[in-house]
């Protein structure tokens, strides 16, 4: 979604909400009121500009310093760039094992989150039958309750079933509770499609479940995209689920996911204890923090979408 | 319709029920069945103790403590970050000269880089905030010795070690975090409204910021009672923020404690008592209905049609 800085008819301004790039801004007139107008609400707007992006900025430039660098000139540039930071992150402090975990994770999350709820929200959504409106209701009241009030139980049963401590575990939780608004917004999803599609498809010959993944699913693909980009930043930034579940398995916290074995490492750093290990932790943050900065730069129109559809919801 | 249409429904319906039953559903449940229980969480026995653990809850003046700072939060951090999401929604689409016609100049560039911290882990968000607090050479540390003063002597051991400062200093990481957010939520309502609406007011003489009071927050209200209610859950957890900024509540002597992070140690920390957790578990779950049903009573107003 852009905004729509000239004018337009309400009509043609939702309906293009979200599905056209912004026309070009009106030619500005820089006149004494104007400036001064304009001005003060920009200052405003550049320092909160400032403060999201210097912090972030600061990471980044701690990264590539040594660690007595960061002490002596904090606002500086790095004398040389260390970019052997990165690796010694990378391979001394496990980080890319916690990101190899990750990504191993969310990649297999994400795409059974996809399938599952579009199964389940394609029968929901257009299958009749006794139970139906039951079964979607009990898939929203999950989207009401917090997790920590499964989160005491929740060691147990993935205890029970041998889930406990290990990544399988961990991307069939994720699942689990992806899937209420998933469903709730594939349901709407399928309902929006035209019948005459599957109509059409039967009288062809097809099955139910040709049906489906030759004709439905290929339709459903712009409300696949944003529940993906929706459940991958969700399921890239949990940290509550691995820190429970996901204890560590031996000393190097091999089965560790980067946001758990970050807080990890951070709970544990002192500016003093080694060499670089502040800015192997910076490293590691911007390691954490490109993934999804680029797909949100990549997929911004759907990031927004579907992150505000979820608080909607 | 065909035939062949109970064995689909069934194969497709039966895999994520399943799932969602076994992990989501019944641990919720299973919940407030412990939370009558004195059960450990290491033994296999257990004896149902009735409402003891509620009782003991509410005897229990380190949750009060935990509770109360939940609620300082509840009332600040949906304040602060509702303010400025609605002040930045506002310039960005209408905060140009006239108030009707356009938004300040650059403002594709701001609603991208305002939205940046809410795409990052929390938990990132909080290591950074912790190394830009520190008292070793933090960011604000040198930043306030390059204009003279000491952070030691302004706040003495820091932001995250002052038992009156540390739940203050987790609150704008919060706020940084989120305002991005509910600012691009409410320039999508904002654009909901007929611009003919900010014309008229325009020919009668209205302001940019009567027209921000009379028109357009009666009318994006919707959106802002959503938000409030978000916020607040987000306001009664915490924890990822807490777990790293307040080290799990304790830091500062548990000046940063909140519902979660208690809840968090009573369960998984040096003496677990699961029994105890689930009371306080079902006790944070009662809040945030409550929060919930209060909101929208409270800020309940006619529903305009537009």
């Amino acid at each position: 979604m852009t905004t729509l800085p000239t004018p337009t008819s309400p009509a043609a301004g939702s309906a293009e909400r979200g599905h056209s790039p912004a026309p070009a801004p009106p030619p500005a007139r820089f006149t004494g009121a104007r400036i001064l107008s304009d001005g003060i609400p920009q200052v405003f707007l550049i320092a909160w500009g400032l403060l999201v992006v210097l912090p972030m900025l600061w990471v980044l430039i701690s990264s590539l310093k040594t660690n007595r660098e960061i002490f002596t000139s904090p606002f500086g540039l790095p004398e040389t760039w260390e970019f052997g930071t990165y690796v010694d992150a990378w391979q001394t402090a496990n980080i890319g094992r916690f990101f190899f975990n990750t990504v191993v994770v969310v990649v297999c999350g994400v795409l059974l989150t996809l399938l599952f709820s579009s199964m389940a929200a394609y029968v929901l959504a257009r299958y009749e039958f006794p139970g139906n409106r039951f079964i979607y209701y009990l898939f929203l009241a999950g989207m009401m309750f917090p997790l920590f009030l499964a989160i005491v139980p929740l060691v147990k049963v993935t205890q029970n079933l041998g889930l406990y401590q290990n990544l399988v575990g961990l991307i069939i939780v994720y699942v689990a509770f992806s899937l209420p608004f998933s469903v709730f917004f594939l349901t709407a999803f399928f309902q929006s499609l035209p019948k005459e599609l599957a109509e059409a498809a039967f009288i062809d010959g097809a099955g139910h479940f040709r049906t489906f993944f030759q004709i439905m699913l290929p339709l459903a693909r712009p409300g696949l995209i944003s529940i993906g980009v929706f459940n991958f930043l969700g399921q890239w930034n949990q940290y509550m689920l691995p820190l429970v579940l996901n204890t560590p398995k031996d000393d190097e916290r091999s089965n560790f996911l980067l946001t758990q074995g970050l807080a990890d490492l951070a709970l544990r750093t002192r500016y003093e204890s080694s060499a670089t290990s502040v800015a192997e932790m910076f490293a590691g943050l911007v390691i954490a923090m490109i993934p999804v900065l680029a797909v949100y730069i990549v997929f911004q129109r759907r990031v927004e979408e579907g992150l505000t559809a979820g608080a909607l919801k | 319709m065909r035939k062949g249409r109970v064995p689909f429904i069934i194969t497709f319906l039966a895999p994520p029920l399943l799932l969602y039953v076994v992990f989501v559903l019944s641990p919720f449940v299973q919940g407030i069945q412990i939370s009558f229980t004195n059960w450990t969480g290491f033994t296999p026995n257990f004896d149902y103790v009735g409402f003891q653990n509620y009782t003991a809850l509410i005897g229990d003046s380190a949750w009060w403590h935990a509770v109360t700072n939940n609620l300082k939060l509840l009332i600040v951090i949906p304040i602060v970050t509702l303010a400025l999401a609605l002040a930045f929604a506002t310039l960005l689409t209408r905060g140009g000269t006239g108030g009707t016609q356009h938004g300040l100049a650059g403002q594709r560039l701001y609603r991208v880089v305002y939205f940046f911290p809410q795409v990052i882990p929390v938990v990132i968000v909080a290591i950074m905030f912790q190394f830009i607090y520190s008292t070793q050479s933090g960011l604000l540390q040198q930043t306030l010795d390059f204009i003279g003063i000491d952070l030691l002597e302004l706040i003495p051991n820091g932001p995250l070690g002052n038992r009156d400062f540390i739940l203050w200093a987790i609150v704008i990481a919060a706020v940084w975090s989120t305002v991005g957010f509910y600012m691009v939520l409410f320039i999508a309502g904002m654009q909901q409204i007929p611009r003919e609406f900010f014309e008229a007011a325009a020919i009668d003489g209205a302001g940019r910021v009567r027209m921000f009071f009379h028109l357009t927050l009666p009318l994006l209200w919707g959106h802002v009672q959503v938000s409030l209610v978000h916020i607040g859950v987000g306001a009664l957890d915490m924890f990822a923020l807490m777990s790293v900024m307040a080290r799990n509540g304790v830091s500062a002597d548990y000046g940063g404690d909140v519902m979660a992070t208690q809840l968090y140690r009573t369960a998984f920390a040096l003496n677990s008592q699961f029994g105890y957790a689930s009371a306080m578990a079902t006790m944070l779950l009662g809040f945030s209905v409550l929060l919930a049903v209060l909101t929208f009573r409270i800020t309940r107003r006619e529903r305009l049609e537009y």
